[in-house]
């Protein structure tokens, strides 16, 4: 028996949360997006200096302490958060628009046009990817364009999301290739559906499982792209703060006041460790195998 | 999770597996060449930097790292003491109009210096430096296929040997810095019969691996490891230089640098900031050497034109060609809290470009006053009228269009460190409180200064406003004051004047300070300071003092901003 969707919903849903990991990381991931969102909250001003305040260990007014010019380091690892996650979220979308479409085409005509695209994937996926990040992120940089800003929060997005779309491609092709040969699919081309609507209508949201896997799993990536592409002076500029700037800027103290590198880094860490495992969790809940066995004991 | 565990532990018996083979295993090349660098004797010391020198050239790349690296190899006719001194290298004796080295023709206003040379230095072939290899380097120099721009070489009209130790230039001006022309930190004199003039003076070989006629000959240079230098028994000062080997090691972190001065396994890490300076203090075991005079001018330079283009007349920057704005931006940076809160007091305000012996003028200083700063930017029809902190053009003089937001990047590059880099940021946040905004970049400095057509930001004109040091080298500003302020050095490449400044009565100021009158050259340049600080084309702001950290085991060592630390290197000694 084929289960209605919103069964196949409640078992995806029973299943993740049978993954102890993905929970936590679920709770710890949202009280990270929480603090973040009211970061504004804070008395202190992440940008504006403190100099009588310089450099202190955290205490009870300043419960990380604060950095090199006196401002409070939770504040602006709060409002760094806000950047690394927007240009993770902004850099995976970018993926997913550039990704998702070659893999459709490939897996669903095949032949040439599969060959060309895949090609042009697997040129993608030889490139020693963070090099060519540094590259691309020094290169926008010298172009004054109207949008992408010398080290803006886009530039960057732009920048990672453009060397990440590989694996979106690969998925989602392996994807159409089976579900092409679906009967469904067949039926709905029997019953004269255009490409598009069995592209977009039928086979993308059955295979649309081990997308969402993998977009969480790039949030991760991005977020440490991030980290790394600040961390080399190459990404967001100060006093704007992101996670990977502060530990950029925390070189120089690291033996004197760690704090500053420890609490960005930690704050880092975190997301990366409960990403991964909520990403761990959804692809075991959309395995098909175990959703069905799932819908199959309660039918 | 089961992967996950097993993946774990594969990777953690993986560690361990390759760290059993690497301590287990024979040497690897890496640790013979550690094994090979390591001071064999008390003679040695280690010099830590942060990058390879480009070449022993420093007109290829002027990195500083090349000069360290020439002032152990090579000599110039004369060099410059840390005091502003000019002492001969090559030269048996330094010309002058007293000795008849200098003869000038005032109705033609013309020079000729004729430079006779030790007969007793020889390169470590030994072949002597003659008068043959300062004409060498000159013809290489001018080559106008492979040469290269140095400071006057538009003044020499001719140079010709008199005999196999002398030889004589002939200038088509009146041109004071001719005592440093062929010397000083930036020039050698090389050897003809060992460079290739072909290759040219900016790729040849010997740039790399370079015949010496100083203190030291390169023995090794492993690219991003170190190099090796042994005594040149050759030396014409023998039985200097007093230590046998001097290792310059590329250690690129500068927290590791100063780790390793620390537990002495470096002697002199050079050009520390004055944090690594900070923290340095009170140390037994490693001193810190300050110049006696500072040359590095902390500096914000304007981009009079627009964003993007290099004519300041034809496209005049939408904010900054409005001289009241500069000056407001001048009024509202407090250099003294900057001094005190990131400089440690270390740096000494400056407000005018002449500051260092023996040119210096009496510029009143420019006052730190938000109040005075806002009201000139309100009369500039620069107002806040939306109330969003950012001022925007109201009937402002620039040409900016109305509601013209008051924003510009303001960029500044890393190498210098961190210092710098809260300047950058307290000066943003100074401005902010009168309704600048300021868009922090910041971008190394080999792209910041880089020529026009590969792409260098400032030659390109490619920004609103930039900060960082710079001074001139030696003792002369005539020739730095051209190359940063006169109307032909704003053309991109040919100068330094990445403001586009242009002020007629400057460049004719200019040209008056080519003489050899001192009086009057003094006040000249105080004449320029005067238009300078009228004009503001860049604010001025503090000098920060040149130190090097130094091994207490030595003897000798004396910091310079007139040329590198390694200038005295064969009076050097060990405890």
């Amino acid at each position: 028996m084929i289960p209605q969707p919103s069964e196949f919903s409640i078992a995806i849903w029973k299943r993740f949360t049978r993954h102890r990991g993905a929970i936590i990381g679920m709770v710890i991931i949202s009280l990270i997006i929480l603090l973040c969102i009211f970061a504004f909250l804070s008395p202190f001003n992440p940008e504006k200096s403190s100099l009588a305040e310089k450099l202190l260990p955290p205490s009870p007014a300043h419960l990380l302490g604060t950095d090199a010019l006196g401002r409070d380091l939770l504040t602006r690892i709060l409002y760094g958060g806000r950047i690394s996650l927007t240009v993770g979220g902004i850099a995976v979308a970018i993926s997913l628009l550039i990704g998702v479409p070659i893999g459709a085409l490939a897996g669903y005509y095949g032949g040439k046009i599969d060959s060309i695209l895949m090609r042009i994937t697997d040129a993608f996926l030889s490139l020693p990817s963070f090099l060519v990040l540094i590259l691309l992120a020094a290169i926008l940089r010298e172009v004054e364009l109207p949008i992408f800003q010398r080290n803006s929060v886009l530039t960057i997005s732009l920048v990672i999301g453009a060397l990440s779309w590989m694996t979106f491609a690969r998925l989602v092709r392996a994807a159409f290739l089976t579900l092409r040969e679906m009967d469904y699919v067949s039926a709905s081309r029997a019953l004269g559906a255009s490409d598009r609507r069995i592209m977009l209508g039928h086979i993308l949201p059955n295979g649309i499982g081990v997308v969402i896997v993998e977009a969480t799993l790039q949030l991760g990536y991005a977020i440490i792209q991030e980290a790394g592409l600040s961390f080399l002076n190459f990404g967001i500029q100060q006093p704007t703060p992101s996670w990977g700037n502060l530990i950029y800027a925390a070189q120089s103290h690291f033996t004197k006041y760690p704090w500053l590198a420890i609490f960005p880094g930690i704050a880092i860490f975190l997301t990366i460790v409960s990403v991964n495992y909520i990403g761990d969790g959804l692809r075991d809940a959309f395995d098909p195998y175990k959703v069905m066995e799932k819908v199959g004991e309660w039918t | 999770m089961f992967t996950r565990t097993r993946t774990l532990l594969f990777l953690a018996f993986m560690v361990i597996l390759s760290l059993a083979i690497v301590s287990c295993g024979p040497r690897s090349q890496s640790a013979g060449t550690e094994q090979s660098i390591t001071p064999d004797s008390t003679s040695s010391i280690t010099i830590v930097i942060p990058e390879d020198p480009p070449s022993f050239n420093p007109m290829v790349a002027d990195t500083g790292y090349d000069s360290l690296v020439m002032e152990l190899v090579l000599l110039g006719m004369a060099d410059i003491d840390p005091y502003g001194n000019v002492f001969p290298e090559l030269a048996a004796e330094l010309p002058t109009i007293e000795n008849g080295g200098v003869v000038v023709d005032e109705d033609a206003g013309t020079m000729s210096v004729t430079w006779t040379m030790r007969e007793d230095i020889q390169w470590s072939d030994g072949t002597p430096v003659t008068a043959d290899d300062a004409l060498f380097t000159w013809e290489a120099i001018t080559d106008p296929v492979n040469g290269s721009w140095i400071p006057g070489i538009d003044y020499v009209d001719s140079i010709e040997k008199l005999s196999q130790y002398s030889f004589v230039v002939n200038y088509n001006t009146l041109y004071p810095n001719y005592l440093t022309q062929l010397g000083g930190e930036q020039i050698a004199i090389w050897p003809a019969h060992y460079c290739d003039l072909e290759q040219g003076f900016i790729a040849w070989d010997c740039g790399r691996e370079p015949l010496s006629d100083g203190p030291f000959v390169l023995h090794d240079w492993l690219k991003g490891d170190h190099m090796t230098f042994h005594k040149n028994e050759k030396y014409y000062l023998a039985p200097k230089p007093n230590i046998d080997q001097v290792i310059v090691r590329i250690v690129p972190d500068d927290a590791v640098r100063k780790t390793m001065m620390l537990k002495g396994d470096a002697d002199i890490d050079m050009w520390i900031n004055t944090t690594v300076a900070k923290d340095l203090e009170g140390s037994d075991v490693v001193k810190v050497s300050m110049s006696p005079t500072d040359r590095w001018l902390m500096r914000i330079f304007f981009n009079l034109a627009q964003k993007g283009t290099v004519d300041s007349s034809a496209t005049p920057h939408p904010i900054l060609s409005d001289v009241n704005v500069r000056k407001a931006i001048r009024s509202a940076i407090d250099i003294d809290t900057i001094n005190s809160e990131i400089y440690f007091g270390l740096a000494t305000p400056v407000w005018s470009e002449f500051f260092r012996p023996p040119y210096q003028c009496n510029v009143p200083r420019p006052t730190y006053d938000l109040e005075a700063a806002k009201a000139l930017l309100e009369s500039s029809g620069w107002v806040d009228s939306d109330n969003d902190g950012v001022r925007e053009c109201r009937g402002c003089s620039t040409g900016a269009p109305e509601g013209y937001k008051m924003e510009m990047e303001f960029i500044t590059y890393p190498e210098f460190g961190e210092p710098l880099i809260l300047t950058q940021q307290l000066i943003a946040e100074m401005l902010s409180d009168i309704g600048v905004k300021a868009n922090i970049s910041v971008v190394e400095g080999s792209i910041l200064w880089d020529q026009a057509e590969n792409g260098g930001i400032e030659q390109s004109g490619n920004f609103d406003m930039d900060i960082w040091d710079d001074g001139y080298p030696g003792i002369d500003p005539t020739d730095y004051i051209w190359e940063m302020y006169s109307q032909e050095a704003l053309v991109p490449g040919f100068g330094n004047n990445v403001m586009r400044y242009n002020n007629p009565e400057v460049d004719a100021l200019i040209d008056e300070a080519y003489t050899l009158d001192e009086a009057s050259r003094k006040e000249t340049f105080c004449a320029i300071a005067e238009r300078l600080d009228e004009d503001v084309p860049m604010v001025y702001l503090f000098t920060t003092p040149n130190a090097e950290a130094y091994s207490a085991r030595i003897e000798g060592i004396q910091s310079s901003v007139n040329d590198m630390v390694t200038w005295n290197i064969a009076d050097w000694t060990l405890k």
